[in-house]
């Protein structure tokens, strides 16, 4: 009798669960991109095709789980943000090259594998927001942040999240491991206080007085110029600066998909990452996420053509990817996120 | 029937060796990945990330042990002592907050608190608040989710202490606050030290309230060596010093209860009088009191509530509510019957067994409660996938028919990695009910000529039913609240409360998930409130039987 209980749950589980493998008109997205931004787009996608997205929203560890899940993953396309979790998930073997003249011609370059496992779909740049009651500059490069002027005036999120770390690699790129381990203590010591929250908390922290400037990714000023009461507030208290590097353009970090190596519906994974590439999506990206799209001639949100002119820097993504773990070393030596006077 | 009865018996073997495996697999999984070195990263972690951890860490558990350590004691003391306004509202609504996440307090009163909440910007040419997002902020809203532990084991002590003992010291010229401080108080220590550590263990374990509020701990440094230092072997070589560091605490305290044993026990339980307190005093006790539970569930749960309504009419009620309730509550009402069964084939198992290999086995079982729920999340999946990978590989070379991923691509990962974290929540109770029903009871049935299985059913199991409900009702409450290990494991088409809120948390809207946020609140508030039903009601104070006060006790320790 006592079986029957641990039976009845194991039901339950089962039936809990909706194991969709391999099925007809379906495809299966593990991804970092939060919910609420891919869903429209998705929702789009199974309009035009047909196809059914399944997705699995995380924070971390879905290249882990898909390499785990092996052969029998249910894993079609990992969706997510950063160049070197792309160029990662290519090098631990997860992803499957795709060759596909569309994504070719929708997707420029050096902004894609030269061997196809990974693919960009988006850029975002990381940006000075400075408050519109305190700061009169117009243009800072990413130098300037460690300028003493600005001592007790900056606020930026953790030295170890993927968006600085990314910076701080292409810094080193540029300058090599000593000066920027002497530009990040300078930026340490200006700080307003302890690194922490978000990009956005970074906008909410200026409008409330607490700093005067801070870095932040250009798609947020847009998502909270959209958002409610409040963040409007925040995104209004802010200019958008497009920082760039003394000889150099602005960094730019992208967003991107892989095929997954042992993708059960690999066919209707290319079609979606075609489908993200081409026209419609494109242009969602830039409408309704405040991205700059990949593919030429889609005109970004009228928030972020605001900003001005984007130049992007030129480093090869490939070179910051390498970077990013000598980066995060010399965030942990300055002891970064302990904040100014530590 | 004899036939059910074997078959009770046989089940209980596999059900205790059931409970080993699922605790000890995603451990030995760790090991083996931290076995794949990367010692080279030491020096680094050892000289810039493991001192700035451990003083987070140190400073964290020294803020809760004082801080939830006064306010569950105070409360305690006020309860059980003294008579002011409102104090039998309070005895029946303290616990509440246990029905809160620590990162759903974090979040509204990150909300409330910060720069540009509503506080700080009325108050704003008055005065600057300390800022929310800081070890300081961190040990206020740990304490005040984390002090019930302290306040019911402690509640339990007093009134399980002889009712002689304040007046014995009255009589010999103390007044009743030297009574209770020199006598009464320091007799409770056992039961203090047993509330502590459970509110320790939890506040060690989190990282997802901590890291939000910009405290690094080594729960915190373990996710960032794997996420950001790219070293999964170093962070599992961290997570295992960890649990060794927990292990070695929970030793000690068992050591150290089990010396108290003794000056616990008392079968007569006659509730001292309690001194009604005067005017001034009154005021003042009733205020602190009343203010501590505003604090630490009144204003964020009405803030939760007020922002749910605010979202009513935008809201996708379907996919954004109904649907993550009902998985919710299916996974979470399965799972927690799965590991109460698994926790009663344990107990009884030990019952019978008590010296075997097993048996001691199943007491280090419970510390998955330690191990923060990413880690163990990683260890399970590790561990499960290989199961199926294999199965899968050897029934595709035997028959030809692939099995897939039989336990890791279902609700079952979920299920056997909750056992894992959520073990001690069941077993603790059971064992402690066993342990407390007399073994002569066996030995009078044996002689009747009773073999153990009708035993365990005709006289064991109507005794331990009421625990099993109590059991049953925390590991709901645990589960339904548990976010890390749902968010890596869960297979395609399983979104909970707790996911979908943190899906709209990370995005910054957090509004859109206050609906989600309330149900998880709403489920801990019921099961709660029938588990006070269990122990006692509010009119009659602690009347339960000696036996459920014990269970209640036991609860709180795992
Ligand atoms: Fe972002």
């Amino acid at each position: 009798m006592r079986m029957t209980i641990p039976a009845a749950a194991a039901l339950i589980a089962m039936t809990a669960a909706a194991p969709a493998l391999a099925a007809d008109g379906q495809v299966n997205v593990y991804t970092y991109r939060e919910p609420a931004l891919i869903e429209p787009i998705f929702a789009e996608f199974t309009e035009e095709s047909g196809i059914k997205v399944n997705v699995i929203f995380a924070k971390d560890g879905l290249e882990q789980k898909i390499l785990a899940e092996g052969q029998n993953s249910p894993a079609d396309m990992l969706l997510t943000t950063d160049i070197a979790r792309l160029r990662e998930a290519a090098d631990i073997g997860i992803a499957q090259p795709v060759a596909s003249d569309i994504l070719k011609q929708a997707i420029p370059e050096q902004l894609r594998d030269p061997g196809g496992n990974w693919f960009a779909l988006t850029m975002r740049a990381r940006v000075v927001y400075a408050s519109k009651e305190r700061v009169k500059d117009t243009a800072i490069t990413y130098e300037d942040l460690a300028d003493p002027k600005w001592k007790g005036k900056i606020c930026i999120r953790s030295g170890q999240h993927i968006y600085n770390n990314a910076l701080f690699a292409a810094y080193l790129g540029k300058h090599g491991e000593a000066e920027t381990e002497t530009w990040i203590i300078g930026i340490k010591n200006n700080l307003a206080q302890k690194p922490s929250g978000g990009d956005r908390d970074v906008a909410k922290d200026i409008a409330a007085g607490v700093c005067d400037i801070g870095l932040g990714n250009t798609y947020y000023v847009g998502l909270m110029s959209n958002g409610n009461d409040e963040q409007k507030g925040w995104a209004g208290a802010i200019n958008v600066i497009l920082p760039t590097f003394k000889d150099g353009g602005t960094h730019v970090n992208v967003s991107g998909a892989v095929i997954a190596k042992h993708a059960p519906n690999k066919d209707n994974a290319v079609k979606l990452l075609e489908w993200l590439a081409g026209d419609k999506a494109q242009q969602l990206y830039a409408t309704a996420n405040y991205e700059y799209p990949v593919r030429a001639g889609i005109e970004t949100a009228p928030v972020v053509a605001g900003f001005g002119e984007l130049k992007p820097d030129v480093m090869p993504m490939a070179e910051i990817a390498e970077n990013k773990k000598k980066a995060a070393e010399i965030v942990d030596r300055v002891a970064f996120d302990e904040g100014p006077g530590t | 029937m004899s036939v059910t009865k074997r078959g009770g018996l046989s089940a209980i073997t596999p059900l205790s060796g059931l409970a080993c495996v699922l605790c000890i697999v995603p451990m030995l999984s760790l090991l083996t990945v931290a076995l794949r070195g990367d010692a080279e990263l030491w020096p680094h972690l050892l000289r810039f990330v493991l001192p700035y951890a451990l003083r987070d860490t140190l400073l964290l558990a020294a803020g809760v042990v004082i801080v939830a350590g006064a306010i569950g004691t105070a409360l305690a003391s006020l309860v059980s002592f003294t008579e002011f306004p409102g104090r039998r509202y309070v005895s029946a609504l303290a616990l509440l907050p246990l029905a809160f996440p620590i990162y759903l307090h974090a979040f509204v009163y990150v909300e409330l608190l910060d720069s540009a909440g509503p506080v700080q910007q009325a108050l704003r040419d008055v005065v600057r608040l300390p800022e929310i997002r800081s070890l300081a902020g961190a040990i206020a809203i740990f304490s005040l989710v984390l002090y019930p532990y302290v306040y019911v084991t402690l509640r339990l002590a007093f009134a399980g202490q002889h009712s002689g003992l304040g007046e014995v010291a009255r009589t010999l010229g103390c007044t009743p606050w030297q009574a209770f401080r020199r006598v009464q108080l320091p007799a409770a220590r056992p039961a203090f030290a047993a509330g502590i550590s459970l509110a320790l263990m939890e506040a060690l374990a989190d990282f997802g309230a901590s890291e939000y509020l910009g405290v690094r701990t080594i729960a915190y440094s373990v996710y960032s060596t794997w996420v950001t230092r790219g070293s999964l072997p170093a962070a599992a070589q961290i997570a295992l010093l960890l649990v060794a560091a927990v292990a070695t605490l929970a030793f000690i305290e068992h050591v150290a209860r089990r010396r108290a044993a003794f000056s616990q026990k008392s079968n007569r339980v006659t509730p001292s009088r309690r001194i009604a307190l005067n005017g001034t005093k009154a005021a003042a006790a009733a205020l602190f009191v009343w203010g501590i539970l505003a604090l630490a569930f009144f204003v964020p749960a009405v803030f939760l509530a007020w922002t749910a309504a605010g979202t009513l009419s935008t809201v996708r009620l379907l996919e954004d509510f109904l649907y993550p309730l009902a998985t919710t509550l299916a996974l979470a009402v399965a799972a927690a019957a799965f590991i109460a069964v698994l926790a009663t084939g344990a107990g009884y198992y030990q019952r019978w067994h008590h010296r075997s290999f097993m048996a001691r086995l199943l007491n280090l079982c419970g510390m998955g409660y330690a191990i923060p729920g990413v880690v163990l999340a990683l260890g399970a999946l590790f561990a499960y996938t290989t199961f199926d990978n294999l199965l899968d590989r050897i029934s595709r070379s035997v028959t030809g028919y692939s099995t897939g991923l039989v336990l890791s691509g279902t609700a079952l990962v979920l299920i056997f990695a909750y056992a894992a974290r959520f073990f001690a929540v069941g077993f603790g109770p059971v064992s402690a009910r066993f342990h407390q029903i007399n073994r002569s009871q066996d030995q009078v049935a044996l002689t009747l000529g009773q073999g153990p299985p009708s035993i365990n059913r005709w006289v064991l199991l109507p005794q331990i039913t009421a625990t099993l409900a109590a059991a049953w009702l925390l590991l709901l409450v645990d589960i339904v609240k548990e976010l890390p290990i749902t968010l890596l494991l869960r297979p395609i088409g399983i979104e909970t409360l707790a996911t979908s809120l943190y899906g709209h948390a990370s995005r910054g809207q957090f509004e859109d998930g206050s609906l989600a946020a309330l149900a998880i609140l709403g489920s801990g508030v019921a099961a709660v409130a029938i588990l006070q039903q269990l122990i006692y009601r509010p009119e009659q104070p602690l009347r339960a039987s000696p036996g459920i006060r014990k269970v209640w006790y036991a609860i709180t320790r795992p």
